[in-house]
């Protein structure tokens, strides 16, 4: 019954009056002007669009739909870069416990968004909450290290320490375990993500495998609640993908780490999430992988490509009857 | 026509923005200073890249420079029948002027440029990002150490080039030319004051430091995050270090001579 | 490990070398004290001082052992210098000061001739005998009308 009432739900497009909302939801770049609620109606009677459309302005009425709690919440935020706005009011939120995907073309700020719910970039205005609490005054309050650890593309360790040194630094800095203890949790971080017996090395000696297991361990030392992923399978082999792909399920199934991930790597993101969200000009379409791989908007389903396909055949969404 | 004085304009802005930046971006790093946990062994190791790897090329530099000042300086002065003042002119010059100078410049090329590239890639690769990420402040943790320890070795380099400067002019005075050992001691000993030599020197080597120490690692710090940015920011660096610490030396000999 | 203790070594020696250089520089060049020199303080008068300025030698025999500290003119004035000797210089009681040029156009300096009193200048006390330098348009002139060789007190 619940389940049904969801459905229902998504299948209700939700179209606001204003022109962000629309262009964001259309496939085809209509003028807002044309689109009277005339031409909306039929659109959503077709039912075609088994998402939601995030944007501008709905900030009460968007969580509704999740019965998850929000971990982290993103509120109105808008970010220019010069004259190029990447992000015009956007809303959205991740759920706690659940791996949330990034997902759009080169440019759509993916990482970006990522970047604001790290603190590294402010946004122009809006408001970015992590477990409540504004990203901005984490470090200040000593907590950001519990809420957030991120694992960067290119590793992002410091070049002129080890690999041991890097993945004690944060534990140096931020607590007051003695070196015994400091070296029992950085070996157990490593085994974790299974690496021994490179404590000396320099991270330039490491494969880019071993280079971005290394990273996770520092990213996970300090136990943060939620990881941000910033495209943690570009430049892998195939077999380095999926042992980053089993690490980062692992973490989140049994030690229920939040997780939020940019990826173009679309056949992993798909298995990979709970929910995706596909940033697209400066809005943000959100479902969960079954959703967006059945939707028939023409745009989405080209994004998706193939791996969209591959996916529906292997999971069929229990909903299909609901379009007819 | 307006099209150019417009540019200009918008030029001259952003020139000042930037400034005002860097001030601030100069305060943080003061503040820095101050604020536990030190970051002494990473002081030391800026110490040890920026000063000790330099001495060598500050040697050589100092000695070549010594050789021709003093042949410079004693044919002038010869003709004068004023060859005995050798030791005064190249004292004098070396110490206010030549040292500490000609040592900025060299260390900005040597080690100024080699700090900005190593911000500017650490930048690049996302390490300052993945230091705030850890809630560890970069200005702190990769800047201070770097920008101080630029300061703290200038006025020491410059040391070593007065002295050695001095060193080679007296080997070519004294030693090719025959001039007369004790007049080359006499004249510089005697010629040099403290306060208005050596203090101006120190003085001025302390400032070019600074300076250097803040327009390395800002233009590091500030650079565009990719290869192309890196290089243009190391350009950079040389380029306004330079013509930063020319301008500070006339300002600084203006005000000492007031 | 290694590698960091020797490095800290270099980074030691490299400050140690650049501190000395700096104290050489300020100390023995600049000529700045550090002590309240100490020294045997003796004053000297003369009618003319010519090129002599702070920081000129002091001499016995060429032998450097002290250096002149200051210059005023004193009441009747008369320049008054202020030579600062080296510690322990025992210099007798009828001992002059002269004021010579290395060279012709050299630096000047003042040269004391030890006397042959049993008694010795303590610090304070001035020089009873002093000698004035050498004007060469003076020199020149006196040359030139025929007066002789003349100059000095």
């Amino acid at each position: 019954m619940l389940l049904a009432r969801r459905w229902t739900f998504i299948l209700a497009l939700k179209i606001s009056p204003r022109k962000a909302y629309i262009e964001a939801a259309l496939p085809s770049r209509v003028s807002a002007g044309l689109l009277s609620s005339a031409v909306r109606r039929p659109l959503s009677a077709l039912g075609a669009v088994a998402y939601r459309v995030v944007q501008k302005g709905e900030a009460g009425r968007v969580t509704e739909a999740d019965s998850e709690p929000a971990h982290v919440e993103v509120r109105g935020v808008s970010l220019a870069f010069g004259r190029r706005r990447v992000f015009d009011e956007l809303n959205c939120s991740f759920a706690r416990g659940r791996i949330s995907v990034l997902m759009g073309g080169s440019g759509t700020g993916k990482s970006t968004l990522l970047r604001m719910v790290g603190g590294l970039q402010t946004p122009d205005s809006g408001s970015i909450r992590v477990a409540g609490q504004e990203v901005e005054g984490l470090a200040e309050a000593g907590q950001k290290g519990a809420r957030l650890g991120m694992l960067f593309q290119n590793g992002a360790l410091l070049d002129s320490m080890s690999v041991f040194d890097n993945v004690a630094l944060p534990l140096r800095e931020h607590t007051k375990l003695v070196p015994g203890e400091i070296a029992d949790r950085v070996h157990d971080r490593l085994a974790a993500v299974g690496l021994a017996d490179i404590d000396d090395l320099l991270p330039g000696e490491l494969s880019g495998g071993m280079l971005r297991r290394a990273a996770l361990a520092r990213a996970i030392v300090m136990e943060p609640e939620i990881l941000l992923c910033d495209e943690p399978f570009s430049g892998l082999d195939p077999p380095n993908v999926s042992r980053i792909e089993a690490l980062l399920t692992h973490l989140n199934r049994d030690h229920g780490l939040t997780l939020v991930v940019t990826s173009h790597h679309m056949a992993t993101s798909l298995r990979l999430a709970h929910r995706i969200f596909l940033l697209r000009g400066n809005a943000c379409v959100e479902g969960a992988p079954a959703e967006l791989a059945s939707s028939r908007d023409s745009a989405i389903r080209e994004f998706l490509g193939k791996d969209g396909d591959e996916y529906l055949a292997h999971h069929q969404p229990e909903f299909e009857a609901a379009d007819s | 026509m307006t099209g150019g004085i417009r540019r200009l304009g918008a030029a001259t802005l952003a020139e000042i923005a930037e400034i005002g930046e860097v001030v601030r971006f100069g305060g943080r790093i003061l503040r820095a200073t101050t604020r536990p946990p030190s970051r002494w062994r990473f002081f030391l190791a800026a110490v040890y890249d920026a000063g000790v790897l330099s001495a060598a090329l500050i040697a050589a530099s100092a000695i070549t420079v010594g050789f021709v000042l003093g042949l410079q300086l004693y044919n002038t002065l010869s003709r004068f029948g004023a060859g005995d003042s050798l030791g005064t002119a190249v004292g004098l010059s070396l110490i206010r002027e030549l040292g500490p100078v000609l040592t900025a410049l060299l260390v900005t090329g040597r080690a100024g440029s080699a700090i900005t590239a190593e911000i500017g890639a650490m930048r690049t690769s996302q390490q300052l990002d993945g230091l705030r990420m850890m809630a560890i402040d970069p200005i702190h943790f990769i800047i201070m150490p770097r920008a101080t320890a630029l300061a703290f070795v200038m006025p020491l380099l410059s040391a070593i080039f007065v002295v050695l400067g001095i060193f080679g002019a007296y080997l070519i005075g004294v030693e090719l030319l025959g001039l007369d050992a004790g007049s080359y001691i006499a004249g510089l000993e005697t010629a040099v004051e403290f306060r208005s030599d050596v203090l101006q020197s120190l003085v001025k080597s302390l400032v070019f430091g600074l300076l250097l120490g803040l327009i390395a690692t800002w233009r590091g710090y500030s650079c565009e995050p990719h290869s192309a940015g890196v290089s243009r920011a190391t350009t950079s660096t040389v380029v306004t270090a330079s013509i930063c610490i020319l301008l500070a030396d006339y300002l600084l000999t203006a005000l000492w001579s007031i | 490990m290694q590698s960091t203790a020797n490095r800290d070594l270099l980074v030691g020696l490299f400050v140690l070398m650049g501190l000395g250089l700096i104290g050489y520089l300020s100390l023995q060049v600049g000529g700045l004290s550090i002590r309240d020199s100490g020294g045997l303080i003796l004053y000297a008068t003369f009618d003319d001082i010519g090129g002599l300025s702070p920081r000129s030698a002091v001499r016995i025999g060429g032998v450097r052992v002290g250096r002149v500290k200051a210059i005023d003119l004193d009441a009747d004035l008369r320049a008054r210098v202020l030579l600062d000797l080296d510690r322990g210089l025992e210099l007798p009681v009828d001992s002059a000061a002269a004021i010579r040029t290395s060279g012709l156009l050299g630096d000047q300096f003042i040269a004391l001739e030890p006397g042959a009193e049993e008694e010795l200048l303590v610090s304070g006390e001035e020089f009873a005998f002093t000698e004035s330098a050498v004007n060469l348009d003076k020199l020149i002139g006196s040359v030139v009308h025929g007066d002789g060789l003349g100059g000095g007190d």
